[in-house]
């Protein structure tokens, strides 16, 4: 055993590495493949038993079958629409905040830096009925403000972003102020770029979290007009008249995950090595 | 130099100004939010006539319900599934990314893939895999000679099938987090016990577990808030059936809120929510001093 063991990593040990690897990659692949394939098959075939693995005539047309059965381009925009406005807002607000934080002393900052983060920690679902209140007031509710407004800013991303603007050196942002830059320009020219991973790790998290929102959409929402994708997919999962159509919603599930799994390949470079660095104490 | 040189009023005023945008949000949403749960939690009311103080009175009808404690049973049931499995089967995939294997970039971002997708898109997919009928999960199990089950209509087997979904969904997200801690550990310390004659079951134990405790640490925390704010799997697969079976914390309080109009319960729901959670994060912080070590 111990000399086997010893010789780590060993041949057996490779195997069984590359063996554990395909059986869970299988676990994670196979799901994703039956989705694909039963958004391609006739509804014959995707209720039939035993099942079918691959659709004897694939049915491209189930997914624009799909999106026209129910006002998924609309649902798509309103999402990306709503996603692209809380990032740029949490932008600005966080990117401020960051900065002050990061790079002045002032009467109050540890206790508001501290308040800011065990605020937010308390989550949405604890916040949810007077947040409603509120909008309801100002007749937001069933509007895009109701969606976006109360998410225009992050206690994570302050946090995420204040960190990467003390790493940069303060030598960088003298010379500029010596070249005449206010304290808004350093934070455009220096502090911005040089901290691009750690806020393109933020805005991707953020993209994917927003994206893929339900709980809050669902509670402010009523009209189609308005819904986000992840509302109206979960909608058209129960059709009033027909049974479940399971080959046009596996089409239109697929078509939904498409921008945040382009946004996180896109990141991906930036996301990982953000969650590796600073993600991890935040 | 030009700000640094203005009057010193300005320059004092100037980090107030930058942080307003995001304290104006972070007050206005969070701050006033949480005063104001608290205080509905100790009324009676609808959303619409005037509010009745009833004191702890939502608390105690809560305590006295059997559906709450049936919620606040499932809910731990599900975390104390969920918790630990997810961390398991996260650590196991992260060990395996960590060694020589090939095309580790695919299959880092295929595990990473449910994470990054809707929980909608998840609860849907496996909602056709689980189907009793004709779902591919059942077709497995008939091929290994078991019988079919009616997945998410059976009081025994809805929430084990939640936590599994969960825990496929989740630990992609972890496993980075481990991935990450596992890069940080010195080779030298394999090196040294490698010399001292442990072999690599005791350098796991002895070596890779201690050093990744605070990332244990943080995962944990992290895995049981989520757990307790597990909402989109349920609302879509199971609305909290069969029989409450499913129905978890969150779930309750949406439902008690915007289904059953009963702001005053709801609110009750969840500052019971806050509590568990502040008590559990606290412990976890004076609790850690014995079992990780940075």
């Amino acid at each position: 055993m111990s000399r086997i063991a010893n010789s780590w990593p060993s041949f057996l040990g490779v195997i069984f590495r590359h063996v554990a690897m395909i059986a869970g990659a299988i676990l994670f692949a196979l799901p994703f493949f039956w989705m694909v394939s039963g958004s391609l098959k006739t509804l014959d075939e995707v209720c039939k038993y035993p099942i079918i693995w691959i659709p004897a005539k694939m049915q491209w047309h189930n997914y624009a079958d799909a999106w026209r059965a129910a006002p998924f381009t609309r649902y798509l925009l309103n999402s990306l629409f709503i996603t692209t406005t809380i990032i740029a807002g949490q932008f600005f607000t966080v990117v401020l905040a960051a900065y002050a934080f990061a790079r002045f002393q002032f009467f109050g900052k540890n206790f508001l830096f501290m308040s800011i983060l065990a605020i937010m920690m308390v989550s949405l679902e604890v916040r949810v009925i007077p947040i409603y209140m509120i909008l309801s007031a100002f007749k937001w509710i069933d509007t895009y403000y109701a969606l976006i407004v109360p998410m225009l800013t992050s206690p994570f991303g302050i946090f995420l972003v204040r960190q990467a603007f003390m790493k940069v050196p303060q030598d960088l942002a003298d010379a500029a102020a010596i070249d005449g830059c206010n304290h808004l320009g350093i934070l455009r020219q220096v502090m911005v770029p040089l901290s691009k991973p750690a806020i393109v790790t933020f805005m991707v998290f953020n993209f994917i979290h927003h994206y893929n929102n339900y709980f809050w959409p669902l509670i402010v929402t009523n009209s189609d007009q308005i819904r986000p994708i992840t509302v109206g997919l979960a909608r058209f999962r129960v059709p009033e008249d027909t049974g479940i159509m399971w080959h046009y919603l596996m089409a239109a599930t697929t078509i939904a995950l498409i921008p945040s799994l382009v946004v996180f390949i896109i990141g991906q470079k930036y996301f990982i090595r953000g969650i590796a660095t600073e993600g991890l104490k935040g | 130099m030009m700000v640094l040189s203005q009057n010193d009023y300005g320059k004092r005023l100037l980090p107030y100004g930058m942080i307003f945008p995001a304290m104006f949000f972070i007050i206005v949403f969070g701050l006033i939010p949480i005063i104001d749960s608290f205080a509905t939690s100790l009324v009676q009311w609808n959303f619409i006539n005037a509010k009745v103080f009833v004191g702890l009175g939502n608390y105690l009808d809560l305590l006295l319900s059997g559906d709450f404690l049936k919620v606040l049973a499932n809910t731990c049931y599900f975390t104390v599934l969920n918790v630990p499995l997810t961390m398991l089967f996260a650590l196991a995939l992260a060990m395996l990314l960590n060694g020589p294997v090939l095309g580790k970039k695919f299959f880092r971002a295929l595990f990473f893939s449910p994470w990054v997708i809707p929980t909608v898109n998840v609860a849907i997919l496996w909602m056709y895999i689980l189907e009793p009928d004709y779902g591919m999960l059942n077709w497995f199990l008939e091929l290994l000679g078991l019988g079919g089950i009616s997945w998410l209509a059976s009081t025994r087997w809805a929430l084990p099938a939640i936590v599994f979904i969960s825990v496929w969904k989740g630990a992609g997200y972890f496993c980075l987090l481990y991935l990450a801690g596992l890069q940080n550990i010195p080779r030298e310390l394999y090196e040294a016990s490698a010399m001292d004659g442990a072999n690599p079951w005791r350098q796991f134990l002895r070596v890779t577990l201690p050093m990744l405790s605070p990332t244990t640490l943080f995962v944990l925390i992290v895995s049981v808030i989520d757990s307790f704010s597990q909402f989109d799997l349920v609302a879509v697969m199971t609305g909290g059936g069969p029989a409450n079976r499913t129905n978890l914390l969150v779930y309750y309080l949406y439902e008690r809120a915007f289904v059953a109009f009963k702001a005053g319960s709801a609110s009750a729901v969840a500052m019971i929510v806050l509590g568990i959670l502040m008590i559990f994060t606290f412990a976890q912080f004076k609790l850690s001093d014995k079992w990780v070590h940075y």
